[in-house]
């Protein structure tokens, strides 16, 4: 199932290699242009030793505020996919559903949940819930339509086997629509986990008591570039390790398909 | 006499067929009148397009007749059903299921219980020879083992009627002639009602007891013939006379 670390072929080695590379060498030119050769001022763009000693003095205060941010995004994230899976389920599954819930989803789709955010604040004000709901709500909308294109996606061969071996529609539902969209729920849940980290962190940021965006959006006022670009690194980083851990769940949820996988 | 013995296993009374096409409508089967007794092999054969799968697709009960009816045992076709197993020429097996779950998805569906599924698979395992890749997923298996997974699948839900659409199409030749032979190894070791789509004569004359031959399309009998010699496992009976003196026969009547 997918490429075992022992077999790691040369095309594998080349983008492994590749990727080291482009990392040393822009963090060689970020410390070469900003510490070596001073061409770009530290206002504007931070040295790698500024942001370390900014690093070294919120120290404490970074990791409360990155366990906000994580958290808030994490349960808004698993609450918004699986809600937005399940109805996407139900809407498929039964007419009545669909017909319910189609106008209002379609009509609230466009809306990028960003604008919504004033809305929000005014409504909920600046603490967790808000910052929640709409994060999930963002969520829900990209699952609910991935959910509802993979189960139309789905080879009518395999409903016509089923059918012809027994299954009932409940029965085919289960053991053959379900399983057969899990591959294409995947994009999905990436592009999903990104506008989340993007949504939370723009909420964080238009008013918020704690979070990165929050630390970011305290150090604009005080033109503290070093801890905005600290903030934006940490939220890279998490973001980065979540979608890793993402694909590898996903990848153990699909050693069936013939995807191929990531080294 | 019974009056149900008399009942052909598969009847079509002037059967039609035409589809809503983007295009406009198109006429696959126009009053097709054909009886299938139980147990029979029977290969249609006819050029390529002319509506053969639509009769398979009319049996399974994927689609309903525009004119006439299509029975089994006496009574018009409905939903698909259990009764009725599918063999397509893509490949339809689950991939998210091994082999053995495959297999057992059928008796499954409708509640068997578990030894039974158990003994049912293990008997197809053997019957195909898939035993050593029960646990594979179909990923690894090749085009032929797949084709054997599904063959088998379809026999495990002992339907009593096996639809095949042109199954060994996608194959290449020596796996196709192991298929036509893994075929009738598991139709005399558990006889059923065979209807067996294809283009391909040699395979027709093979595998059938009887072959009907139809019209380009829209799809009419043109010819009913009897396979006059007793089914065989050996392939080399594709060379005999006989053999070969119907298979021209029926390429004339092709032309």
């Amino acid at each position: 199932m997918g490429f075992s670390t022992g077999e790691m072929t040369r095309t594998n080695r080349i983008r492994r290699y590749t990727s080291i590379v482009t990392i040393v060498v822009a963090l060689v030119a970020w410390y070469l242009l900003t510490t070596q050769f001073h061409l770009i001022p530290s206002l504007f763009f931070p040295s790698p030793k500024d942001v370390i000693d900014n690093l070294v003095m919120v120290r404490s205060s970074i990791v409360e505020h990155t366990a906000y941010t994580l958290g808030r995004v994490l349960l808004s994230y698993v609450a918004g996919c699986a809600l937005g899976v399940g109805i996407g389920l139900l809407m498929s599954r039964f007419k009545a559903v669909f017909g319910l819930l189609e106008p209002p989803i379609e009509a609230l789709r466009p809306i990028p949940p960003v604008a919504l955010i004033p809305f929000f604040i005014l409504w909920f004000g600046i603490g967790n819930f808000g910052k929640i709901l709409l994060t999930g709500l963002g969520c829900f909308m990209v699952m609910c339509i991935t959910t509802l294109e993979a189960v139309r996606n789905v080879p009518k061969i395999y409903i016509h086997a089923a059918q012809s071996l027994g299954a009932t529609e409940d029965h085919c539902y289960r053991t053959v629509v379900m399983p057969a969209i899990v591959p294409e729920l995947i994009p999905g849940l990436r592009v999903a986990l990104a506008g989340a980290f993007g949504l939370m962190i723009a909420s964080e940021l238009m008013g918020a008591q704690q979070g990165l965006g929050f630390l970011i959006m305290v150090a604009r006022r005080s033109l503290n570039t070093q801890t905005i670009l600290l903030g934006i690194i940490i939220i890279g980083l998490v973001a980065f390790s979540t979608d890793r851990l993402l694909g590898y769940l996903t990848s153990r949820a699909t050693g069936w398909t013939e995807r191929v996988e990531r080294s | 006499m019974d009056a149900r013995a008399q009942c052909p296993k598969i009847e079509f009374q002037k059967a039609s067929m035409t589809f809503i096409t983007p295009g406009g409508p198109v006429e696959a089967v126009r009053e097709i009148d054909l009886k299938i007794g139980e147990n029979e092999i029977v290969c249609v054969v006819g050029p390529s397009g002319c509506g053969k799968s639509t009769l398979v697709n009319l049996v399974a009960g994927f689609i309903l007749p525009t004119g006439g009816r299509v029975l089994t045992d006496g009574r018009p076709v409905g939903k698909p059903g259990a009764d009725r197993a599918v063999v397509f020429q893509q490949d339809s097996v689950f991939p998210w299921l091994t082999v053995s779950k495959n297999l057992e998805y059928g008796p499954r569906a409708r509640g068997v219980s578990v030894e039974d599924r158990e003994s049912t698979v293990g008997r197809l395992l053997d019957l195909v020879d898939l035993r050593q890749f029960k646990d594979m997923y179909p990923r690894h298996l090749s085009g032929g083992m797949k084709k054997r997974v599904d063959l088998a699948r379809a026999y495990a839900n002992e339907p009593e009627i096996l639809l095949m659409d042109e199954p060994f199409g996608a194959l290449d030749v020596l796996t196709k002639e192991k298929m036509q032979r893994d075929l009738l190894r598991l139709w005399r070791e558990d006889a059923r009602t065979v209807v067996f789509i294809t283009h391909d004569i040699e395979e027709a004359i093979f595998v059938g007891h009887r072959i009907v031959v139809l019209t380009t399309r829209p799809a009419r009998v043109s010819a009913d013939i009897k396979v006059p010699f007793e089914k065989e496992l050996d392939t080399r009976v594709k060379t005999t006379r006989p053999f070969q003196e119907l298979r021209q026969q029926i390429i004339d009547m092709l032309e």
